[in-house]
């Protein structure tokens, strides 16, 4: 993995197309279910991501990997979904609703609207740090030294965090949801 | 921790989207961030071909390098791999004296240079020279005309391209020690005050020094008569000559900046006057600085000489031109660049001849 993305960040870094495409078609999964977790709606969670992946490759030709490279392009993801929603971007709770309901789409199939719309509310009301050590880790799929290393943090706070963002989680989620 | 496992199963299901399901934003940002990366990766290799230009040109290995090139061109041309007859007509020493005799030297020719394949990196002001197609069987070459006016007052060489447009103007006045680089097409220009160690370094390398040196190594080869521009000529050549002028210099910073292969040199002398009718040089370089980091076979060949002439000294100290913008490079670069691109262009053998000494000035034929 580590092997590939030094790969790729080499020939992102000459200007290849292709790098580019396949670092975003790698780990966009990741960072798209990071920022909808961060910030609870469909469209701008897509803008967040366009702008990292803009931001990233304006950086081509002097980029430098250091640690993972998911590592680095999901922080870059919660750290700007943490500022759109300081800035007051976050949607009002109706628009929320509705942003919900778009989130159904993409897997509706799978999921129990119900459930889905208790986890969703339930993510809402924790803290942004713990909110943010679980999506970083659950759906980032980053560990927690990566998170970390990338945040400047200890990796004991993010495992604290990670750990009360869970146990709110359940509270949270009981009677709603059978865990 | 059962929960922990459920929790993060829902978590998934919830905002994970399917990794193969492509959605209508990829193409937007990939289109986007593509357009960027392309702007960035452009942008970032013009500015590190002029810092890392600007890194080699500021090293004082470079000024060595500079120093070393101009010593190896004019003795190029003084002496080159071929037996022959060797007429006892004309001797080395009667060439050294007719030389030391003469005041002035102006000099026409041609320079070429061949890579085997097309650099792409180079200083940005020369983008203008590698703008041509690469040859059919992938070679690049430069052609160029040169003229070089020599006198104990200065140096000044003139580089034309094939179409005749003049490309490089160059002018060093001994007494100021001030160098003035022109770029017409570029529309640019640079100004060095030599420093006084390099000008001192530089006046070791006369023609005496090289004579003196094919006289303790004996190294070196008559060939000829030939009929060369109109004379029955006497050559004196020499090859492999790289290694002894290099001699105590340090061979990885030669290799960086000077990489040389092999080189020849030839002098043709009248064997009347017992002065040069016509140089030739050839050096192969291996990829440095000098070569743009590409294999490379350099061929100067002046052959038209003209001694004693009268030469106007503004041309040591071109005029620049107003609507000139000075390059704004590090004052050692220039030194550097100056005699690097001098050099390179072929121009330097006859600036070697006078620098040291002035004995008399010979009215003569005037050429400009």
């Amino acid at each position: 993995m580590r092997l590939e993305d030094r790969w790729l960040v080499r020939r992102f870094n000459a200007g290849d197309a292709r790098a580019l495409r396949r670092i975003y078609e790698k780990y966009k999964p990741d960072l798209l279910g990071v920022a909808r977790a961060l910030l609870n709606d469909g469209s701008a969670a897509e803008d967040v991501l366009h702008d990292v992946v803009v931001s990233f490759a304006s950086q081509a030709g002097r980029f430098v990997l250091r640690g993972s490279l998911k590592g680095y392009l999901a922080i870059c993801v919660a750290n700007r979904a943490r500022n759109a929603n300081r800035q007051g971007a976050r949607p009002e709770p109706c628009e929320r609703a509705a942003a919900r309901r778009t989130h159904a789409d993409v897997s509706e199939s799978a999921l129990d609207e119900e459930r889905r719309s208790a986890i969703v509310a339930a993510m809402e009301q924790l803290p942004e740090a713990q909110r943010q050590a679980v999506a970083l880790h659950v759906l980032g799929g980053l560990r927690f030294r990566e998170i970390a290393q990338q945040s400047d943090e200890s990796i004991n706070t993010i495992q604290s965090r990670y750990r009360y963002g869970l146990k709110k989680l359940r509270s949270l989620l009981n009677g709603q949801v059978d865990l | 921790m059962k929960y922990a496992r459920k929790i993060k199963e829902l978590l998934l299901r919830a905002y994970r989207p399917d990794a193969d399901r492509p959605e209508p934003m990829d193409e937007r940002i990939l289109s986007d961030a593509n357009a960027t990366m392309k702007r960035a990766v452009a942008d970032h290799q013009g500015r590190h071909r002029i810092e890392l230009w600007r890194r080699i040109m500021k090293s004082p290995y470079t000024r060595t390098a500079a120093m070393l090139a101009i010593a190896l061109a004019a003795f190029s041309v003084l002496f080159p791999p071929r037996n022959g007859i060797v007429p006892a007509s004309v001797a080395l020493a009667d060439v050294q004296k007719a030389v030391q005799a003469k005041e002035t030297v102006y000099a026409t020719g041609t320079r070429t240079i061949t890579f085997v394949e097309k650099p792409t990196f180079y200083p940005p002001v020369m983008a203008g020279l590698f703008e041509k197609e690469s040859n059919e069987d992938g070679t690049f070459k430069l052609e160029f005309r040169a003229e070089s006016f020599l006198s104990p007052a200065g140096f000044a060489h003139k580089v034309y391209s094939e179409d005749g447009e003049l490309v490089m103007q160059a002018g060093i006045h001994n007494e100021t020690g001030v160098a003035i680089v022109l770029l017409p097409t570029a529309k640019a220009y640079v100004r060095s005050q030599m420093l006084e160690a390099y000008q001192e370094r530089m006046a070791g390398f006369t023609i005496q020094g090289f004579i003196d040196l094919l006289y303790r190594t004996g190294e070196y080869r008559k060939v000829g008569p030939k009929r060369v521009q109109g004379v029955d000529a006497v050559g004196f050549e020499v090859s492999g000559w790289e290694e002894r002028i290099l001699e105590g210099f340090s061979p990885t910073i030669i290799k960086l900046l000077f990489n040389l292969e092999a080189g020849t040199g030839r002098v043709w002398i009248d064997p009347k006057t017992n002065l040069p009718v016509q140089t030739e040089g050839e050096v192969k370089l291996k990829p440095c600085v000098v070569s743009f980091f590409k294999d490379a076979t350099a061929k100067q060949i002046d052959d038209n000489l003209q001694w004693d002439v009268e030469i106007d000294e503004t041309l040591f100290s071109p005029e620049i031109p107003e609507d000139y913008q000075e390059l704004s490079l590090p004052s050692n670069m220039t030194v550097g660049a100056v005699a690097s691109g001098v050099a390179l262009a072929g121009a330097a053998p006859w600036c070697l001849f006078f620098v040291r000494r002035s004995r008399r000035r010979a009215a003569a034929r005037s050429i400009r």
